[in-house]
């Protein structure tokens, strides 16, 4: 009866550490900006840190406070800013890819009314199959683009 | 210059003495446009990085747009103070809430630092009229900072400011009619109390470097 109690426990710690080797996207500082009411849509930003040894590509978002999210870019050539689609952000092996205001950034259209403190949850979907949730906080925006650092882990 | 021996009319000395004459005023409009250099002077000076002083001040020529209060807005509304202006559209998510928050950080230093602000103003121009009423764009503006003032108008009306300061937008196709997104020119605009186009801030903005600029830029100014 011991024995068959060990191997379960053996064989459940192996599942979840297998789900925990499959989840090797960390998801870092996520933070919404808060906006002006009636916003069309709403900045998220965060860090995607993978610790993997392969690249791994985050393909899409959901959020049941947005009527569609959209990853885009902002790119600012000879004086003009355009913001350009992305259809897949592509976090490399062992690296990082973050996201923040002037570059690339989350996009949640059509969102609820949300202010400083809130808490907006986010579906993150990689190719792999792999589907993340995330947490993230509203902030009021700082200086040069950035936010509060309070309650840092 | 010819001597100086007086001629009357119909005199063989007479043309000299005209052309005497229309070369002195010629000499002295040269001077006069000359001082001109002295105000280029101030082109050299270095107000820091990401700050383009226009070679020369244009004072704009009026302009008819709507304010965020919906009444009429032209050069009127600007004249006597300094305005920090930014092009783009209530429908932005990323770069005009930075160029917006940016704003107020300019704001907050300069008060923090004891500038004066009586004569310092901040405008955002929505140069989306479709989707931005007078309305939206004061709620917009206000949430930023309650004195921020914005401004619309038809195409027409746009093109009568914008093409005066190289201000570029176009739309882009969104995935719905409605939802269509712009480009737009990203950076700051300087206008000086006469509505002169004096100076350029390229984005990004950092904020403390603006106040730098725009200091000395005032300081030569007056």
């Amino acid at each position: 009866m011991k024995f068959g109690i060990i191997v379960t426990s053996v064989v459940a710690a192996l599942f979840l550490s297998a789900n925990t080797w499959a989840t090797d996207v960390e998801v870092k500082d996520p933070w919404i900006a808060e906006a002006p009411p009636g916003a069309f849509a709403v900045g998220a930003f965060m860090t995607l840190s993978n610790s993997a040894g392969i690249e791994r590509k985050l393909v899409s978002i959901s959020s049941p406070a947005a009527e569609r999210v959209e990853m885009h870019t902002t790119i600012i050539k000879d004086g003009v800013a355009s913001m350009v689609e992305q259809s897949e952000l592509l976090i490399p092996a062992g690296g990082e890819f973050v996201l923040k205001p002037g570059g690339y950034h989350i996009m949640l259209i059509r969102p609820q009314a949300m202010k400083a403190g809130d808490e907006v949850e986010m579906m993150l979907k990689f190719a792999n199959g792999e589907v993340q949730g995330v947490t993230a906080q509203v902030r009021k925006r700082m200086s040069g683009g950035g936010h509060a650092h309070h309650h840092h882990h | 210059m010819t001597d100086s021996q007086p001629a009357k009319p119909g005199s063989k000395a007479f043309p000299y003495l005209l052309i005497a004459v229309v070369a002195l005023i010629a000499l002295l409009a040269g001077i006069r446009f000359g001082q001109q250099d002295e105000d280029k002077g101030m082109r050299l000076i270095d107000v820091g990085p990401g700050a383009i002083l226009m070679p020369q001040t244009k004072v704009l020529a009026d302009f008819n747009m709507i304010g965020q209060d919906g009444k009429a807005f032209t050069k009127a509304s600007l004249r006597g103070k300094w305005h920090f202006v930014f092009f783009g559209y209530t429908y932005c998510p990323d770069v005009c809430p930075v160029a917006l928050n940016n704003f107020r950080e300019v704001k907050a230093i300069m008060e923090v630092q004891g500038d004066s602000l009586e004569d310092v103003g901040f405008l955002f121009v929505s140069v989306d009229p479709d989707r931005d009423t007078p309305e939206r764009i004061a709620r917009y503006v206000e949430y930023f900072d309650p004195s921020f003032i914005g401004a619309t108008g038809s195409e027409q009306e746009l093109q009568m400011l914008t093409r005066q300061m190289g201000v570029v937008y176009r739309k882009v196709d969104g995935k719905t009619e409605q939802d269509y997104l712009v480009d737009h020119s990203a950076g700051v605009f300087l206008l000086n109390p006469d509505v002169g186009f004096q100076a350029y801030f390229t984005a990004p903005h950092d904020p403390i470097k603006v106040v730098a600029a725009f200091r000395k830029i005032r300081e030569f100014g007056e």
